[in-house]
């Protein structure tokens, strides 16, 4: 059964169409890879799914379930975390402190915010440890997210999104600005997650790309040029003047 | 170096409607029960100063100046730790002293079947508070309005009601309403003096008990959230209007209450208590005392009162002045008012005690 459906999914600003006609399905469980240029409608379509823009036609559903009229905090109750591009911390609090509000974000009762405390249905010291073992931040955990690199911040932020157990997980360009280090670590990180959530990610990345996604999604201009594995994509003749541009030889590596 | 005198006066002003820095956060988790203690201590000490200095009527100012404390702390819950800086808190307080005079004087017939009683009086004057805090969070929180747009629209709600008070006969006109009765229960009444600074104090201070206690759990966690980033907050789950009405409610029926004591202390209420005056000096007291800090405004309105007071009679037209310089300074150091101050000595003290750098860094 397919987690997120993507029908006829549109938007326009202004006398642009940012997506058009774009239909998407993902399986229970895979990683799946959303490519194409820059100006392709990649974040956009994140951007639908989580619930900052409306869209112009169509609609997502979730496990069958129409997302349109629900607020971004409402999706996130259903289990969609995002990492978006740009990161978005709690920059003047802890790392410890972004990774407890992602694991209280989504409750909702009052009963439980004030008095599930720690131990008592809340965020325990272990949950804590554990996720910021995960993005690699143990030792961090005391420092104010604002003074993180560029790469940590990104970590945190996918731990932040971890933190609130979702069922899918949506990460914006996860590598970008990383070294090769830094990259290969957030690959590992992915592996690791891989089959315990559905994932969708964007990257320029294709050697990233390659070793996490299961199948790829190559959008151009707004529109799904073609869809499949990273083998059967890379090949495609329209992928490649897609992001090349018509008639120019240059080498992709 | 010249851009950092720049840097720091744009984080002074960006403090102010702004995130927080992530010191006050940082130190966001004291116990509850040091806090309180602290508060009825210094409340004990403003007590007992205030009558060596001016005898019974010098305990009654120290009392009007503890009054003024709880309307700045519940200024703090919205200000410091919702995040959003509102200059309309004397709707509150006004509203507040209102309910407890109709109540007790009788002057609010569909209400009669509540009696005159002065606890009827304050819980009719909580209520009230709560209630327009909720109303008002209600269409500012589900409209969005945030930051500066924020300020304006509790400004303009102020002096708006403060204007129809003024022209209204139930609020008085411009004369205002006398003859309200000091609080009491059956026999008992406290018509000022040290009884009534007794119960300011001890009511100040199982409010900030419990205010710092409901801060501490993972509600305060999420409140953190809201005001640091909403819009991830948001990303995460969170129900951020919801989470400012209920906020905002509280902090109203904080500041209502001071208002209700307000109005049994001095046996008088006027608009002049909804309109802007009393709001923009609130936030005043926060700012001097500590924002996020909860009994920083109680210090920072006493502070602020006896300062006044005491220069009054020297330099009437003076005190204004200075009073504003006091706001330029802080603004321009960028710091968290007397309790940062505090903060920062007693880190600098450790740090020199220990022979090492200070664990924290001393707010700039």
């Amino acid at each position: 059964m397919s987690i997120l459906e993507a029908r006829d999914l549109g938007i326009r600003f202004g006398g642009l169409w940012a997506l058009k006609g774009v239909n998407l399905s993902l399986t229970d469980g895979e990683v799946h890879g959303l490519i194409g240029p820059n100006g392709s409608g990649k974040s956009t379509f994140f951007h639908l799914v989580v619930g900052r823009f409306a869209p112009t036609t169509g609609e997502v559903l979730y496990r069958g379930k129409a997302l349109t009229r629900l607020s971004p905090s409402q999706r996130a109750r259903l289990g969609i975390a995002i990492k978006f591009q740009i990161t978005s911390l709690f920059e003047g609090l802890t790392v410890a402190e972004n990774i407890e509000i992602g694991i209280v974000g989504r409750q909702t009762s009052m009963r439980q915010l004030v008095w599930g405390g720690s131990g008592r249905g809340g965020p325990s010291r272990e949950d804590n440890d554990e996720l910021l073992e995960l993005v690699g931040l143990q030792d961090r955990r005391n420092d104010l997210a604002g003074n993180l690199s560029h790469g940590q911040k990104q970590w945190l932020e996918i731990g932040m999104a971890l933190a609130t157990d979702p069922e899918l997980l949506l990460l914006d360009e996860p590598t970008s600005g990383m070294g090769t280090e830094e990259t290969r670590k957030t690959a590992e990180l992915v592996l690791r997650l891989k089959g315990s959530r559905t994932i969708l990610v964007i990257e320029h990345d294709m050697a990233f790309v390659r070793q996490v996604a299961d199948s790829i999604t190559v959008l151009s201009k707004g529109e799904v040029l073609t869809e499949g594995t990273y083998e059967s994509v890379k090949d495609d003749q329209r992928v490649i003047e897609a992001y090349l541009g018509k008639g120019r030889v240059r080498d992709a590596s | 170096m010249a851009s950092l005198g720049s840097s720091r006066l744009r984080r002074g002003i960006a403090g102010l409607i702004g995130p927080s820095d992530g010191e006050g956060a940082r130190r966001s988790k004291e116990r509850p029960f040091a806090l309180a203690s602290k508060t009825l201590l210094f409340a004990a000490a403003v007590g007992v100063a205030s009558f060596f200095w001016g005898g019974r009527g010098g305990v009654d100012q120290a009392t009007l100046w503890l009054i003024f404390g709880m309307l700045a702390v519940g200024v703090d819950v919205w200000w410091g730790y919702a995040g959003l800086l509102s200059f309309g808190h004397g709707v509150f307080f006004g509203l507040g002293a209102f309910g407890y005079a109709w109540i007790t004087t009788g002057s609010l017939p569909w209400f009669s079947f509540l009696g005159q009683t002065p606890l009827a009086g304050a819980l009719f004057g909580v209520v009230a508070a709560t209630a327009m805090g909720a109303l008002v969070a209600y269409f500012l929180s589900y409209g969005r309005v945030t930051g500066a747009y924020f300020c304006i629209v509790t400004m303009a709600l102020s002096f708006l009601l403060a204007a129809l008070a003024q022209g209204t006969p139930l609020f008085g006109g411009f004369t205002g309403l006398g003859g309200v009765p000091p609080l009491g229960i059956g026999r008992f009444s406290s018509s000022g003096g040290a009884a009534m600074l007794a119960i300011v104090a001890v009511t100040l201070t199982v409010a900030v008990y419990l205010l710092r206690w409901l801060l501490n759990t993972n509600l305060g966690r999420v409140i953190d959230g809201s005001r640091e980033n909403e819009t991830r907050i948001e990303y995460l789950g969170a129900n951020v209007p919801k989470l400012r009405v209920m906020m905002m409610a509280l902090s109203a029926a904080v500041s209502g209450l001071a208002g209700v004591f307000f109005a049994a202390h001095s046996g008088y209420v006027s608009s002049d208590l909804l309109g802007m005056g009393i709001s923009t000096e609130a936030v005043i007291w926060v700012a001097v005392g500590g924002r996020m800090t909860l009994i920083g405004p109680v210090i920072g309105a006493v502070a602020v009162r006896a300062a006044g007071y005491a220069l009054s009679g020297v330099a009437t037209s003076f005190w204004q002045l200075f009073l504003g310089l006091v706001i330029v300074i802080l603004v321009l150091v960028g710091g968290n008012g007397i309790v940062g101050l505090g903060r920062a000595t007693t880190g600098w003290i450790r740090g020199k005690m220990a022979k090492k750098p200070a664990v924290g860094k001393a707010p700039t």
